[in-house]
């Protein structure tokens, strides 16, 4: 997961975007040491036949 | 959702205590069993072994940033002598990953000319290695 800190970590600066393991990036958004970082990333597009009608 | 499919390499990565190296080029896990041979008369020239000792070490190389997360964290923990928590996997929960303590055992920084500056390191593992699943 991407995220932003919002809070130094380690030597890592305050505002850098960096990629951690899910269960430590729920824990540094729970301590607001971070947020969630999703912007710039391009969505997937799933092309799918399932919803058209028959 | 966990992975399926063929895994694209841009996906597994080396985490050090969680956080992700970053701008990497390369990564790769080894493990070696060793073998001991224990083949005796009445195998009648078939050999036979039973397994030993287990090593095993993590290879990452990447692009040289100074304000990324990466080598400076490596090199601090190359001269330190330090141990860490090194994973190899994906950040997709349900996907299994490798995980173990490790030290660097060789560290390598490359500056070419006309060409970006390059770093290999190779963590050791100390202890034993573990599977799991990302959660």
């Amino acid at each position: 997961m991407w995220v932003r800190l919002i809070r130094s970590h380690g030597k890592i600066k305050m505002g850098k975007v960096i990629k951690v393991i899910p269960s430590v990036a729920r824990k540094m958004i729970e301590d607001k040491r971070a947020i969630e970082y999703t912007d710039g990333f391009p969505v997937k597009k799933i092309k799918t036949d399932f919803f058209k009608p028959k | 959702m966990p992975t399926t499919g063929k895994v694209s390499g841009n996906l597994m990565l080396i985490y050090k205590d969680g956080v992700a190296i970053a701008c990497t080029t390369d990564a790769s896990f080894t493990l070696n069993n060793e073998q001991l041979e224990v083949t005796c008369k009445d195998n009648d020239g078939a050999r036979q072994y039973i397994l030993g000792g287990q090593d095993w070490n993590f290879t990452v190389g990447g692009i040289f940033q100074f304000d990324n997360v990466g080598i400076d964290d490596l090199t601090d923990m190359a001269i330190d002598k330090e141990t860490a928590t090194i994973r190899f996997g994906t950040d997709v929960v349900g996907d299994f990953f490798l995980e173990g303590d490790a030290i660097i055992s060789t560290i390598n920084i490359t500056s070419p000319l006309n060409a970006p500056v390059t770093y290999t390191a190779t963590l050791q593992g100390t202890g034993p290695i573990t599977k799991g699943i990302t959660t």
